[in-house]
């Protein structure tokens, strides 16, 4: 497992997209950090300290599922497409294979949104550990999905499409859905991990629950598929 | 020591029976040749062995462990799967190195420098394999095989594509492989490769085995395993009837061409006896040819035509 986990990080590392990805997220935790520490009074008007981590806070909660969909959306089908997948599958448990691919993807995120709270921890001068676990318990949440679209979805050109489609209607359905009364959307906010990522406490893991039983999910489709 | 054993293995494609119940067994360190038309059910059935796709019913052991424990196959077998691609961005080396962390082998540099110097990629390891040729990337696919020395090699057309001379090194492989007691289980549509390199050969037809042994044992399973051609003098070609007459229990079919007699035999203990009754009769043998069955005629069924020119 620990190949398939090295070489899915390191293949992250290697494309434009995540190389883009990571700067945004440096460049927009240091402007916010600058900010927030040039202008003082917003911390007491506020939430305090907590406030520092608000950039990316936001940023991973509007863009998060967008990002990881885009980045990662084709992991399995392509692996199929392409047939690699017949040297992976004839060399490593299938098990193996997807637990590999889920966790080199949360490696890579778990790195990136690391580094931005390093930043964020540099200028404050505290770390902002629980501002870091709710990221970390969305993103996984997050490449949960990803992982379920990209073994349900059999060609990687569709899940392109939808994975964009959905990387832009789950935040928006996500946070409607918190304020919404609608019998559906109360439903729709108890499936999506913005609820549960607002409520915080103990609520924040609730989404990487969700995420274990969508990579069980992924474990049982890959289980019966012929390749 | 059987070290493959398959049991009535079957795959259901939607409603279609692809493979329809194979059985058969594969010795430790044997060449096992599997053959077959497109479409026949080969590859689907080595997918079987190899984890790739789920039987739809029936069973297989490979080296003691059964289709169940397929986690536990997959460490003592090498495969190198049909069509497949690489990761074009990786060199043969990183390849190399990637795969064998995937078994969990420890493989040092020097000795995946010798796996790919026995396939013919020496001086290439460092090239990006978007730029091998299609022989280049088959070498590969070998030599990703036998990492780590598996008990059982599983060759999906190995070296259709390739050169006569990577060919005729890499069938050598493949023989120094099965003399190191590697069980190598190969398909390939190069008949006179099979015929050649292969101890044992199961010919698959629609999904079924039609036919499985030895080459000698495939000869003695076709009506003409052994095709005579006696050049007679021509005023002696009635000589063909009175043959059917007296020795019609060895020889299944006689033919009469120019100055020829062709006969078909059974086995190759029946040629003196033939050549015995033609001199008893005096009559003079100026050539004798002995045509044995090939595998393509045995796979084609189709010994008549063998010397269509000679048979009047």
């Amino acid at each position: 497992m620990r190949a398939i986990i090295e070489k899915e990080f390191k293949s992250l590392f290697k494309s434009f997209k995540s190389i883009a990805v990571i700067l945004f997220f440096l460049i927009v935790s240091f402007a916010a950090s600058k900010f927030f520490s040039n202008n003082l009074e917003l911390l007491q008007q506020n939430q305090g300290e907590s406030v520092y981590a608000s950039s990316i806070r936001a940023l991973v909660m509007f863009f998060g599922f967008l990002f990881v969909l885009s980045l990662s959306h084709d992991v399995m089908n392509r692996e199929v497409e392409n047939q690699t997948i017949r040297f992976l599958v004839t060399k490593s448990s299938r098990n193996a294979i997807v637990i590999g691919k889920f966790l080199g993807i949360f490696l890579f995120w778990f790195v990136c949104v690391l580094s931005s709270f390093t930043v964020i921890a540099l200028f404050a001068g505290q770390l902002f550990v629980f501002d870091f676990l709710k990221m970390i318990c969305f993103l996984a949440y997050a490449i949960g999905v990803t992982m379920l679209l990209s073994l349900v979805v059999k060609k990687p050109s569709h899940t392109t499409f939808i994975g964009i489609l959905l990387g832009i209607a789950i935040p928006v359905l996500g946070i409607w859905s918190i304020a919404s009364k609608q019998f559906v959307l109360k439903i729709v906010k108890y499936v999506l991990p913005y609820y549960y990522i607002m409520k915080g406490s103990y609520y924040t893991f609730i989404p990487a629950c969700f995420a274990a039983l969508m990579l069980l999910i992924a474990l049982a489709v890959f289980k019966r598929r012929d390749l | 020591m059987k070290m493959i054993q398959v049991h009535n293995l079957k795959k259901k494609f939607k409603d279609h029976y692809v493979v329809k119940g194979v059985t058969f067994d594969v010795e430790k360190g044997e060449i096992f040749g599997f053959l077959g038309k497109n479409g026949a059910g080969k590859t689907t059935t080595i997918n079987m062995l190899t984890g790739i796709t789920l039987p739809s019913g029936g069973s297989f052991v490979i080296g003691g462990k059964t289709n169940k424990e397929m986690n536990e196959i997959k460490k003592m077998i090498g495969v190198m799967p049909d069509a497949a691609n690489y990761y074009y961005d990786l060199t043969a080396l990183e390849h190399l190195t990637f795969f064998a962390k995937l078994k969990n082998v420890k493989l040092k540099k020097i000795d995946a420098l010798t796996i790919l110097d026995s396939v013919g990629l020496k001086g290439h390891e460092k090239k990006k394999v978007g730029s091998y040729s299609f022989g280049m990337k088959k070498k590969l696919g070998i030599a990703q095989a036998i990492i780590g020395t598996p008990s059982v090699v599983f060759l999906d057309e190995p070296t259709s594509g390739l050169d006569p001379e990577s060919a005729a090194e890499i069938q050598q492989l493949i023989q120094q492989l099965a003399s190191n007691d590697m069980t190598i289980f190969l398909t390939s549509h190069n008949l006179s490769e099979v015929e050649k390199i292969c101890d044992t050969i199961a010919i698959m037809e629609d999904g079924v085995i039609s036919k499985i042994g030895t080459m000698e044992q495939l000869r003695g399973m076709y009506k003409r395993a052994i095709q005579l051609l006696i050049k007679i003098k021509k005023e002696h070609n009635s000589i063909a009837h009175s043959l059917k007459c007296d020795v019609g229990d060895f020889i299944s079919n006689v033919q009469t061409s120019g100055e020829y007699l062709c006969c078909d035999l059974l086995r190759e203990s029946d040629i003196p006896k033939l050549i015995h009754y033609l001199s008893g009769r005096n009559i003079d043998i100026y050539e004798v040819r002995v045509e044995k069955a090939t595998l393509e005629d045995i796979f084609f069924d189709r010994a008549a035509d063998r010397h269509p020119s000679l048979i009047s």
